[in-house]
């Protein structure tokens, strides 16, 4: 007690006194000091480094997840929002004419590259039959060539077998067009001394009773006129996206024409 | 058990065909899995079983296209024969003659459809698409078949060495490619 008293004494009164003493001391001590202040950092940093990251890793591997089945609910409201758009137009189009429609959906696709014919989801049973035209709201699209109990086979206009009597809606020059079954058709029969331009729409006659007139068939993209002869021939890309439709329209009652009936304004 | 395969590969062959490789074409032109599986129904059966397939195959397309029953079948049928007579006297079973078989058979068969198409409804691809189509169709036919077959000889490979019923003797291939 005595001693330590004395120090404090001291030490209060002269402070220099153990500044020796202190520095003695602090070379002797501060690399051990050191050393262990970096092993402790060391130890720290692995734990935040392993330990934290795995669990990070875990967060993450979560967090992708639930990322994924985000995107593909995404990406189903987006179909269905895609699918929606389309319908009510093809109900648009539906209700503007007043020809007797069922709606159906493409299920297969032609076997063959030679041949274009469809498979739908619509048969006898909804009131399909062998013979009735197949449009879109684009325009023609084929025939019903057999129906079953609950699906029918449809041969597109860009078939080989297809044959569809035409008007030239500008000009009302009329020809036949077939298909050629690379996704194009071709007018046949048309008179060399009728006027023609390339983008001149063609619709259906209306002749043979099969499909009804006014229907839209293409639009001309190619004139071949030969020096001789008594027809030229015209090359008909169809208003259709064939490759690409996903619904068509049965018409049930063919001997109408699908006129769009417009509202009068006051 | 070989007519169970058949029938199980052909179906496979049509769903296959009329949905999923639909939206796989290039420039309206998509492989063709009926000709491919006639080829290999040809190289794999021998001349009855596989010609007798063959032409099956191609009446399942011919229903399918809803066209006169025969086209296809007569056309199916014949390139199975001659493949199954190339895979007795040639080494049918090697990737090269596949190949060309598949390719050759692919121009044989677009021929005949041409043909089909002049002679029964006066109407046929104008040459202009036709030829190139035809060639690129082969090419397209013969990479693609190249690798299924490989793949169906494997399943099959697989399929008849569990079914078989002497454990001992596993059926091996003879230097024709031709199971014994």
């Amino acid at each position: 007690m005595v001693l330590n008293l004395t120090l404090l004494t001291v030490s209060l009164r002269e402070t220099t006194r153990f500044t020796a003493l202190e520095s003695v001391l602090s070379v002797l001590l501060s690399p051990a000091q050191e050393i262990i202040t970096q092993i402790s950092r060391l130890v720290t940093d692995v734990w935040h480094g392993y330990f934290y990251l795995v669990n990070l890793r875990k967060q993450n591997e979560l967090l992708q997840q639930e990322l994924r089945k985000l995107r593909a609910q995404s990406s189903q409201f987006k179909e269905m929002e895609l699918e929606n758009r389309r319908l009510k137009e093809m109900l648009r189009y539906e209700q503007a004419t007043q020809t007797e429609m069922v709606i159906a959906r493409i299920i297969a696709r032609e076997p063959s590259n030679w041949t274009k014919v469809i498979t739908i989801n619509v048969g006898e049973k909804a009131g399909a039959k062998k013979g009735l035209p197949v449009v879109t709201d684009q325009g023609l699209a084929g025939q019903i060539i057999s129906t079953y109990h609950q699906s029918s086979r449809v041969m597109l206009i860009t078939d080989l077998r297809s044959s569809v009597d035409a008007l030239m809606q500008r000009s009302r020059g009329g020809g036949v067009v077939v298909g050629e079954a690379n996704g194009l058709c071709r007018v046949k029969y048309f008179p060399i001394d009728q006027e023609v331009k390339i983008g001149d729409q063609l619709i259906t006659s209306g002749l043979g009773g099969v499909y009804p007139k006014g229907l839209t068939i293409g639009k001309v993209s190619r004139i071949q006129k030969s020096q001789y002869g008594l027809f030229q021939e015209l090359e008909v890309t169809p208003a259709v996206d064939l490759e690409r439709s996903e619904e068509v329209f049965i018409i049930l009652n063919p001997e109408i024409s699908p006129t769009i009936t417009t509202k009068k304004s006051n | 058990m070989k007519f169970i395969y058949i029938i199980i590969m052909l179906l496979m062959a049509t769903v296959i065909q009329t949905t999923i490789l639909s939206p796989i074409s290039f420039f309206h032109i998509k492989p063709e899995l009926f000709l491919i599986l006639s080829v290999y129904f040809g190289l794999s059966f021998g001349r009855i079983t596989g010609t007798a397939a063959g032409v099956f195959t191609g009446i399942l397309q011919d229903i399918l296209s809803g066209g006169f029953l025969g086209t296809n079948s007569l056309s199916k049928g014949f390139g199975s024969f001659i493949c199954s007579i190339v895979s007795d006297r040639l080494a049918g079973g090697n990737v090269i003659s596949q190949f060309f078989l598949i390719f050759g058979f692919t121009l044989v068969d677009g021929l005949f459809s041409q043909l089909i198409g002049l002679a029964a409804f006066r109407n046929n691809v104008p040459f202009h698409y036709f030829i190139p189509g035809l060639l690129w169709l082969g090419l397209f036919n013969a990479v693609v078949g190249c690798f299924l077959v490989h793949f169906l000889n494997r399943l099959e490979g697989c399929l008849m060495g569990k079914t078989s019923k002497d454990q001992g003797n596993k059926p091996k291939r003879n230097r024709y490619g031709v199971w014994a």
